[in-house]
């Protein structure tokens, strides 16, 4: 697996764009990722913005997508809401690495006692339905996504731990890992240089994967009105639709579209990758039963 | 295999004991704005003392974490900020709520994800990719968007099923059927497609093993391979994809049951955080965690007598 990831490593990208489901899923979260930054610049109105007088108003030139319930342009708190969404995922995988991969490679070169504590807190996590527990932390520390967020990071970090541990123990005691250590290298020089290149590949997959859990996981809680109320979300939007529905049931389609859209994008990127380096392991294992 | 229970239930209650400690900490930690958002703007300093008092919140934080554990271990989690209700009664009468939802959504979504597993692992084609298709799209289609699209097309388009709401079965079993449908429905399509794929790799795995070949070189039938020696085999990891399946659920109840309106754990959690009504959410917590410990449990015990091998370890 090493000398397979090491020969694919200038290449990773060239055969992601040459693999036509990679270039698709590429491109339209590049251009979600666009949208969210270019925000301000291409939205036609203020999301903010009410209108008394055009409440639900049907799609029409003004409103390219209608109004919602408060006479709000529903396409330009479309593309605000790409920012949260956005943030959302990346706080989740940056806090799911940090915390997930370095104990990873912790505990799966030394083994011994790290690792069965790291490994039973681990298991503990992730026996836990995680929006309980999300439920318990906005209790404790309020209705912001951000934090609410990055507590999920951790509660997730499982995923990574587990993929790490398993990859590293199953190289520790390859000759080249023995060759490195008689050659006096140290271990940390050993786990940074040698050891992490096997699970760096696996890791990316993930990180694809968990960016889809996480924007699920927020607009659930924006859905159910605990997160940011103040924030503009594709969740917040799909809660309002949700309200109306019997008034305007238009209004749900396209958060709900969005949503998916660029949830699937990133489990069809994360395959996309994966058969770019020819894993024939499926990464939707596991973690899925954590989003539903 | 009694001693393998016995260490089972031990490391169980070690587990509830742990994660329980942990949700105390982190909840009760800080209580210095609850008397003020239970009593509001008009309080005054002496208004806001007497209902900390009320409320044991001037008490040392481990004096209060004690009463609560011995009172949680008697079954007592207290009373609700808001209206004085016992939290266990309100439990008890929305857990078979959540039992019967998710226990009947965990139910058709076992049957259906084994048979399109098997096919998909067996007969391979076009099952197979549509498997693997439909796994990713319930990936990409979160329960609540799956639930709030299936209200708006079967109960306001087509008017076939009640939006939502929950009936009693003692009242009417035909209402409480039809109250039932859109919720399982959203949780079954969640989750179905990803537990048929788990599944079917698991079944692939058994059938790349060396005994399998054996067992085919010997001239034995396939039919009596896959139902006598590889379905067996495969049953443990198939078990595990349930029971992670079945936590996945009850997080996702927590979503459904507000869509539809269900008096369930989940839709009481909701409302509890939203009020900010800790005490609740520390008993949904407490509640939650030992089904999940008990499904686990079972599950392990299911393990350990289909292969000898685990009872050992």
């Amino acid at each position: 697996m090493s000398a397979a990831t090491s020969v694919n490593r200038q290449g990773l990208f060239a055969r992601l764009i040459r693999n036509p489901l990679g270039i698709v899923t590429l491109s339209y979260l590049l251009i979600v990722v666009l949208v969210a930054i270019l925000a301000p610049v291409i939205a036609p109105m203020d999301p903010l913005l009410t209108d008394p007088a055009s409440i639900m108003t049907p799609p029409d030139g003004i409103h390219l997508l209608g109004t919602d319930s408060a006479g709000r342009d529903v396409l330009s708190r479309l593309i605000f809401g790409a920012q949260a969404t956005l943030i959302a995922a990346v706080i989740v995988v940056v806090v799911a690495i940090v915390v997930g991969v370095p104990s990873g490679l912790l505990a799966g070169y030394y083994a011994g006692k790290f690792d069965a504590i790291a490994s039973w807190l681990s298991n503990m996590i992730m026996a836990l339905p995680a929006m309980i527990v999300l439920l318990a932390v906005r209790t404790a520390l309020g209705p912001s996504i951000y934090l609410i967020m990055t507590v999920f990071g951790v509660i997730i970090a499982p995923g990574f731990f587990r993929l790490t541990r398993s990859a590293v123990m199953g190289v520790r005691n390859e000759l080249y890992v023995d060759a490195a250590r008689v050659s006096g290298l140290s271990d940390m020089r050993i786990i940074s240089k040698h050891i992490f290149t096997v699970v760096r590949a696996p890791i990316i997959i993930q990180s694809a994967m968990i960016s889809g859990i996480a924007i699920s996981i927020q607009s659930g809680l924006e859905f159910l009105g605990l997160g940011d109320t103040t924030l503009i979300s594709w969740g917040t939007m799909i809660n309002d639709g949700f309200r109306n529905i019997f008034v305007a049931p238009i209004l749900v389609l396209w958060p709900s579209l969005i949503i998916s859209l660029t949830i699937g994008a990133f489990a069809l990127l994360g395959n996309a990758i994966r058969d770019g380096f020819l894993f024939r392991t499926l990464v939707l294992d596991t973690l899925r039963a954590m989003a539903v | 295999m009694l001693g393998f229970i016995v260490r089972r239930l031990l490391s169980g209650v070690l587990l509830l004991f742990v994660i329980t400690t942990l949700a105390y900490f982190l909840v009760f930690f800080t209580v210095d704005g609850v008397a003020y958002r239970l009593l509001g703007d008009s309080a005054t300093q002496s208004d806001i003392l007497a209902k900390n008092h009320e409320l044991g919140l001037d008490r040392p934080f481990f004096a209060r974490y004690w009463d609560w554990l011995t009172a949680a271990i008697h079954g007592d989690f207290g009373t609700s900020w808001f209206n004085n209700e016992r939290i266990i009664d309100a439990l008890a009468n929305r857990l078979p709520v959540t039992v019967t939802v998710v226990g009947i959504a965990i139910l058709i979504s076992a049957i259906l994800a084994v048979v399109l597993g098997m096919a998909a692992a067996i007969k391979g084609g076009w099952i197979d990719r549509l498997v693997q298709l439909l796994a990713i799209a319930g990936f990409a289609v979160p329960a609540f968007v799956i639930a709030v699209i299936s209200v708006t097309i079967f109960a306001i388009t087509l008017s076939l099923l009640p939006a939502t709401g929950w009936v009693p079965i003692t009242e009417d079993p035909v209402g409480w059927l039809l109250s039932l449908i859109l919720p399982t429905f959203a949780l079954v399509i969640a989750t179905v497609a990803s537990s048929a794929q788990q599944i079917r790799s698991a079944i692939k795995n058994v059938y790349e093993r060396d005994w399998v070949r054996t067992l085919r070189s010997r001239g034995i039938a396939e039919k009596e391979i896959l139902f006598k020696h590889v379905l067996r085999a495969a049953a443990p990891s198939g078990l595990t994809v349930l029971s992670l399946q079945f936590v996945g659920m009850l997080g996702g109840s927590v979503i459904i049951e507000s869509i539809f309106a269900l008096p369930g754990m989940g839709q009481y959690a909701v409302t509890a955080t939203g009020a900010g009504d800790t005490p609740v959410v520390m008993g949904v917590v407490v509640f939650t965690v030992v089904v999940v410990i008990v499904v686990n449990l079972v599950v392990d015990l299911i393990n350990g007598w289909l292969n000898p091998k685990v009872r050992v370890k």
